[in-house]
């Protein structure tokens, strides 16, 4: 395991990957992560850890109906689908070699869950406003107050404790709730409110989480963000 | 992916069975583990992990994921003191093929290192997917003093792992 300059956050990260984190504490830390890729990072590494925990106990043989559906479930898939051409990686291949069958294999890492369906159509949900309040990591302080109008186009950014010296640039970013990139919905004042129009949403609010990190002049050069998140707040409806 | 599958289930269905306490759950939670596992397309990283290490991550993720969904965390978990039997038992497993890579023995070693009670705490965490609240009411304690001690042994741990 090879050590590294550990991440400002990395108790948190911690805490997340052991999953004791719960209502808010949890939120915020899956925004982070979602927002952050060194925090994402450190929470994988926690995950690694602590998964020498699980191969500590004594193995238990699952049924043999797990088998049959598994193989069943893969013969459904179609036959242009990616995983197909993997399927050989796998054919003959020996315990022993099971290292480099996965490496060959290349896998998502850090599975994550299944974003929730929406139960009910985006038409109604953006009825109804949205606010989030961005606050620093950790229990620290609001940053901002963020509302964002019924026709999720009209965002107003209300500064708490923003400070001039934060401000290089800030921009600010939804996280959408579905695992994809931060989107910039653009530079934010930190002495004053600031109004940002024909904003695009992602059409799914709920979930969704807005983070404010500190850029070069003018904004992230690269479309992500790229300075340090100074905050992060889940996007509810008010 | 046969013998990927031979080499690793036992060891994986452990995984989710300790976790959910149901073989129906567990088996139907392992399907998913192979699943993802075969169709995802990433970066599994031989740097960071053995293979083992990583699919066992995997399932203990997803088993979590299980028994958030399912809502009935603590009452399952709430099986006295089976981290007791956990911790005293080494099981130098017969599956010897892939047997424990040298990080998860790494991390015992550390565990064994760490205040008894924090140790005990965290693993207790790990295997019930129980949050801070959720870990005070079962072993009926402060909510402030898990907290803290949950903390100081992820703190030591990681002292422990990277001396």
């Amino acid at each position: 395991m090879t050590a590294s300059a550990a991440h400002p956050q990395d108790l948190r990260a911690a805490e997340l990957a052991l999953g004791v984190l719960e209502g808010q504490a949890f939120d915020e830390a899956r925004a982070l992560a979602r927002a952050d890729q060194g925090f994402a990072e450190a929470v994988e590494a926690w995950e690694l850890r602590l998964a020498g925990l699980a191969e500590g106990i004594a193995p238990v043989a699952p049924s043999e109906r797990v088998w049959t559906a598994i193989r069943s479930r893969l013969a459904q898939a179609p036959a242009n689908d990616n995983a197909w051409n993997n399927v050989g990686l796998w054919r003959g291949v020996t315990a022993a070699s099971v290292a480099v069958a996965v490496v060959s294999l290349g896998v998502m890492l850090w599975p994550r869950p299944a974003p929730v369906a929406p139960t009910t159509p985006p038409a109604i949900a953006a009825a109804a406003p949205y606010v989030a309040l961005v606050s620093a990591p950790d229990g620290g302080p609001s940053l901002a107050a963020i509302t964002v109008e019924a026709d999720l186009r009209r965002i107003v950014v209300t500064p708490v404790a923003l400070t001039e010296e934060q401000a290089r640039s800030l921009e600010l970013w939804v996280v959408p709730a579905d695992g994809s990139a931060p989107r910039s919905l653009g530079l934010v004042r930190a002495g004053t409110p600031t109004v940002l129009k024909d904003i695009v949403l992602p059409v799914e609010a709920r979930g969704a989480a807005l983070a404010i990190s500190r850029e070069p002049e003018g904004g992230s050069p690269t479309g992500a963000p790229t300075g340090p998140i100074l905050g992060v707040g889940a996007l509810t409806s008010s | 992916m046969g013998e990927l599958y031979r080499a690793t289930s036992g060891k994986l269905n452990a995984v989710c069975l300790r976790v959910l306490g149901d073989e129906g759950e567990a088996e139907e939670v392992l399907q998913e583990v192979y699943l993802t596992v075969w169709k995802k397309a990433g970066a599994y990283d031989p740097d960071k992990a053995s293979p083992i290490t990583w699919l066992a991550a995997i399932a203990r993720n997803r088993a979590i994921d299980r028994l958030r969904t399912s809502g009935a965390r603590v009452a399952r978990s709430s099986a006295p003191l089976d981290w007791v039997m956990e911790a005293a038992d080494p099981s130098p497993d017969a599956e010897a093929q892939l047997g424990q890579s040298e990080d998860s023995q790494r991390l015992r070693g550390c565990l064994e290192t760490l205040n008894p009670d924090h140790a005990a705490l965290i693993r207790r965490a790990f295997f019930g997917g129980l949050s801070y609240s959720e870990l005070a009411e079962v072993v009926g304690r402060p909510l402030g003093t898990v907290k803290t001690w949950i903390r100081k042994g992820l703190m030591n741990l990681k002292v422990c792992l990277e001396s």
